[in-house]
């Protein structure tokens, strides 16, 4: 039990008590599990959980994964005006519920005893200076930077293309620098805020597949600006049926198409010179490469080439994230669907980089062995040597600190969607090379 | 209504004779419910008074099936058997050439004598005279397989409130899964087991038999399987024995985990994966192209306005486009500006806001920049751009013109036999004296009455010029009209065109301003160097020294100014 867990549980209770009753089961399982999570945390002592700049503190320590996975859920306690968070063992069920409710904005009054906020037992010098330059730095500044692309767009106003275009730019920097922590990074997933993480994406895939191919940095650039931006239409298009349980009617289809139109539209309007060609790809890549897609193209040729790479990224991330409607898809099970649609839906040539650039083990796969312990991949330059985190033993037990191990091919029973198993392969960046 | 048709026409896919399908009678039933109903068949879904009515994909496939055979509307009586509607979706599923070989949809409908169904056909010579082309495309409606729409249909299911309904319908769908091939079934537990809808899951499971189950689980997806592990181990009571024994015996685990590992395997080679050996060489496509992104972005600017249909949306096209000039112009690419508007004036019908937005952009200013860069050396594009505003809309570039200091003979030529085109300058230009002498030196016929006409408007720009040319042919009355107005270059030139006159009339209206109340001292210093250069005039201001009644301070100043003009015009400089 980690800091993780807390925050899992204390995000599903906050969520459970905005759609329903105190009394309701799922509130209540929702606080219990984060009582029992707290508990079995801290065991014996006290904790403290700092927010300062985006970033979570666990006493001294930060929290970097958990700052960018949960940082929906901490910028809405920041936004409470909750800074710290104090807990003293042990934590009582009613001041935890206080607290959650009061997180919640359904609550005008702060916990007290044992669970306090604004206690600021430490100092900024006590918690050191964040690394401003991480590769998760970077994930979350291009994510926050999109958030407010959507906003923006929204609203009706210009997006803030410069700053998209440094985003960019420090992502591609990582791409460099560590393609494997990059494709790494490219595995993070969440339910909520699913366009961000999603975008943020599919725009490091597109940099990925733009260093395999030799691509000229500016070239780059302007790929991956137009791959974070591809979505950004969707800011348009009503909030309720983009998270909607179920599968779209025809109207609700007709509403969600426009979202191609609406994001060039918004590109347009707000893009430098030079910056313009995202609309192309914003246009495009729900275009598909025999033209059969969505919007008609009122133009002879194929969607650009930019655009047939950025939706071969897209439908990949989008197959192995898990959706309202559906599961998350294996690596393999989702190029294998991409390879169906090669030649109509896809562009050939682009699926054969994506297969080729990810390989049949990607960085980031979870793997199930004939063990039955489960891996991580964190690189494969071969099928005899796929280089891999031991995350959980045959026996079943998880790994706080996982090992390095090398894995040969003949020993991996299945590929396992991450969720499934519930392993976040992003959490071991630091031990990737 | 449309549920239960999407879900007819689900079922009908199934089986070889649906009407005997107990989920197929109950979704007729509740079809003829509707008797009177009138559907409109739309590509994509159903309409009724107007309003696209939200269904199943399944409704939104029936739709497109009937548009396809060339349905206008649908509706049904209460005769309505489940024979025949099961009869009429048989014939809708045959491709549309078949269905035309046998006479219609219509024809055959009639032909085989079904009851309790009304269908009315688009009138196929005006629709194919009519109607666009994209009508008859059917819109891209992902291809939702079989097992999707089944979990539509327990999404309907789970929806029904009353428990023991909800019981009977969810044994209808299980006599529908058993109806099934092993492969469809197994696919169907994998969406099902897939789906993050663990309510739907379990209504589904709870009912289902342990040996259903145990035939389909060696066709599982590895995943799947797991999850159906996951859900055994949540069934409380007996039950949970039977259905472990009936999936985890251990020797069908091992049969499993042996065929999941070469799964894997095949799928690998399936799909050919190859290595990531060496990086691919760049191909042109991926090379930098200033060149080709900026035309893609050109396109797609056309391809947007072409696209959107609902007006709100097409005033933030026009906006876009308008950035996209501006920020060009602003930069200097005259080339680039020319490519952005040519995108839009290109189309044969542009929609309204954008239509505007051409007439509009770019500005006078920006015209002027345009100009200015076109005199330079390097002003290719900027030279195209003015020629093509000069073809299209020469009004726009004339003042701008004007105020760079083209001769008029050149407006003149420019303005070719449209004397609108300079009138309309006059009132944007910095210096109308162009303009106006332009269209004087065109000699267009009736010029005159017209600007005449704009003096008349107080807001019309060059009015002192303006009657400069016309003033000579204009009555004393309406000069002396202008010359009471307060915009001092019009009231001055018309005292210049009065003085110039000599008559005795407009000598005694310019004494009488002289003399009035109304006017300050600057004007009756003004006016009184006007009289003192003609002889009557000067007899006047002679007339106003002398007398010697006027002493108040008023006539010390008008004597003081009479005396002024006197003396220079008495002593020349
Ligand atoms: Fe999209």
């Amino acid at each position: 039990m980690n800091t993780r867990s807390v925050l899992v549980s204390f995000r599903q209770a906050k969520n459970a008590m905005g759609l329903y009753p105190q009394e309701h089961p799922a509130v209540v399982s929702g606080v219990l599990g984060t009582l029992k999570a707290l508990r079995d945390t801290m065991a014996e002592s006290d904790m403290t959980l700092t927010l300062v700049q985006g970033h979570l503190y666990r006493e001294r320590e930060p929290q970097p994964h958990e700052s960018l996975e949960f940082s929906d859920l901490l910028a809405g306690l920041r936004g409470a005006g909750i800074e710290t968070v104090t807990f003293t063992a042990p934590v009582q069920v009613n001041d935890l519920r206080q607290a959650i409710a009061f997180s919640a904005g359904l609550s005008p009054d702060p916990p007290e005893q044992s669970v306090r906020f604004n206690e600021h037992p430490y100092s900024p010098e006590d918690l050191g200076i964040a690394d401003d330059d991480s590769p998760r730095v970077r994930y979350a500044a291009a994510m926050d930077t999109l958030k407010k692309a959507m906003l923006s767009v929204g609203h009706d106003d210009r997006i803030p293309m410069a700053d998209a275009t440094v985003a960019v730019e420090r992502l591609l920097e990582v791409t460099v620098a560590q393609p494997a922590a990059a494709l790494l990074l490219a595995t993070l997933k969440s339910h909520d805020g699913y366009t961000f993480y999603h975008s943020v994406n599919v725009a490091i895939l597109s940099l990925a597949m733009s260093q395999n191919l030799g691509m000229d940095p500016e070239a780059s650039k302007t790929l991956a600006l137009g791959a974070l931006l591809h979505d950004v239409g969707k800011a348009r298009v009503d909030a309720k049926l983009l998270n909607t349980a179920g599968r779209l009617g025809p109207d609700e289809w007709a509403e969600m198409r426009r979202h191609p139109q609406e994001g060039a539209t918004a590109i347009l309007a707000s893009a430098a010179p030079g910056q313009e060609f995202a609309a192309v790809v914003a246009f495009e890549h729900h275009a598909r490469y025999d033209r059969t897609g969505y919007p008609l193209l009122g133009y002879a040729r194929r969607p650009h080439p930019f655009s047939r790479l950025v939706t071969v990224c897209d439908v990949y991330d989008a197959l192995t994230t898990r959706r309202s409607y559906r599961r998350a898809e294996s690596p393999t099970r989702a190029l294998l669907t991409l390879a169906k649609g090669a030649g109509t839906e896809f562009d050939p040539a682009m699926v054969d980089l994506l297969v080729s650039m990810v390989g049949v083990h990607p960085v980031g796969a979870v793997l199930e062995l004939e063990d039955q312990s489960l891996v991580v991949v964190t690189a494969a330059p071969n099928t005899e040597r796929i280089e891999a985190l031991l995350v959980q033993t045959a026996s079943g037990e998880r790994l706080t600190t996982p090992e390095p191990v090398i894995v040969d091919e003949k020993r991996v029973v299945e590929q396992l969607p991450a969720d499934i198993v519930d392993v976040q392969p992003s959490e071991f960046l630091d031990l990737v090379g | 209504m449309v549920a239960a048709l999407g879900s007819a026409w689900t079922t009908a896919g199934l089986y070889p004779d649906v009407s005997k399908q107990e989920p197929f009678r109950v979704a007729a039933i509740r079809i003829s419910r509707y008797a009177g109903a009138e559907l409109r068949v739309r590509a994509g879904g159903f309409v009724i008074s107007g309003d696209p009515v939200p269904g199943p994909d399944a409704a939104g496939r029936l739709a497109n099936a009937l548009f396809l055979h060339g349905t206008e509307s649908l509706g049904f009586t209460q005769d309505l058997t489940p024979e025949s509607l099961a009869h009429l979706l048989k014939i809708v599923a045959l491709a549309p050439e078949v269905v035309d070989d046998q006479g219609g949809l219509e024809g055959m409908v009639a032909a085989a004598g079904l009851v309790g169904i009304r269908l009315t056909m688009r009138n196929q010579l005006a629709g194919l005279g009519g109607d666009t082309p994209e009508a008859f495309t059917v819109p891209d409606e992902p291809d939702i397989p079989l097992e999707m729409s089944f979990l539509d249909q327990l999404e309907l299911v789970a929806a029904q409130p009353d428990a023991d309904e909800r019981t009977a319908a969810v044994m209808g769908l299980i006599d529908e899964f058993t109806g099934l091939a092993p492969g469809s079934q197994a696919e169907l537990i994998d969406r099902l087991l897939g789906t993050s809808r663990a309510d739907l899951r379990d209504l589904f499971l709870d009912q289902l038999a342990p040996n259903d189950l145990a035939r389909v689980v060696e066709h599982l997806d590895p995943t799947a399987f797991r999850v159906l592990g996951e859900y055994v181990s949540y069934v409380e009571g007996p039950r949970r024995g039977e259905l472990t024994e009936a999936i985890g015996d251990p020797a069908s685990v091992l049969r499993f985990r042996a065929r999941v590992a070469e799964s894997v395997r095949e799928r690998m080679t399936g799909i050919q994966l190859a290595r990531p050996t060496s990086a691919a060489a760049p191909s042109a496509d991926f090379a930098v192209d200033h060149e080709g992104w900026f035309q893609a972005s050109t396109e797609v600017m056309q391809g947007v306005a072409l696209v959107e249909d609902r007006p709100d949306r097409q005033g933030r096209v026009a906006e876009a486009w308008k950035t996209r000039v501006d920020v060009s112009l602003a930069g200097q690419e005259d080339e680039q500006a020319l490519a952005w508007y040519n995108s839009i004036i290109d189309l044969d019908d542009p929609p309204d806001p954008l239509a505007e937005a051409v007439a509009q952009v770019p500005d006078t200013e920006q015209i002027k920049g345009l100009l200015e860069r076109r005199r330079a050396a390097a002003g290719i594009g900027a030279r195209e751009f003015v020629e093509l505003l000069m073809g299209s809309d020469p009004g726009r570039v004339i003042g701008p013109l004007a105020d760079a200091g083209e001769d008029s003979t050149h407006l003149a030529a420019l303005a070719g036999d449209d004397p609108e085109t300079l009138l309309g300058a006059i009132a944007s230009v910095d210096d109308p004296l162009p303009v106006i002498v332009a269209l004087k030196a065109a000699g267009y016929r009736g010029a005159d009455p017209r600007l005449i006409e704009l003096l008349d408007s107080p807001e019309t720009h060059g009015r002192a010029e303006i009657l400069v040319l016309v003033g000579p042919s204009l009555g004393v009355d309406r000069l002396g009209r202008l010359l009471l107005e307060e915009d001092e270059a019009v009231s001055r030139q018309a005292a210049e065109i009065l003085r110039r006159g000599r008559t005795t009339a407009g000598l005694n209206l310019l004494f009488q301003r002289f003399e009035s109340e109304d006017a300050d001292d600057p004007e009756r210093e003004f006016l009184a160097h006007l009289l003192a250069g003609t002889g009557d005039g000067a007899n006047l201001l002679k007339g106003v020294m002398t007398a010697s009644n006027l002493l108040t301070g008023h006539g010390r100043s008008l004597r003081a100014a009479a005396r002024s003009a006197l003396g220079s015009a008495e002593e020349p400089r």
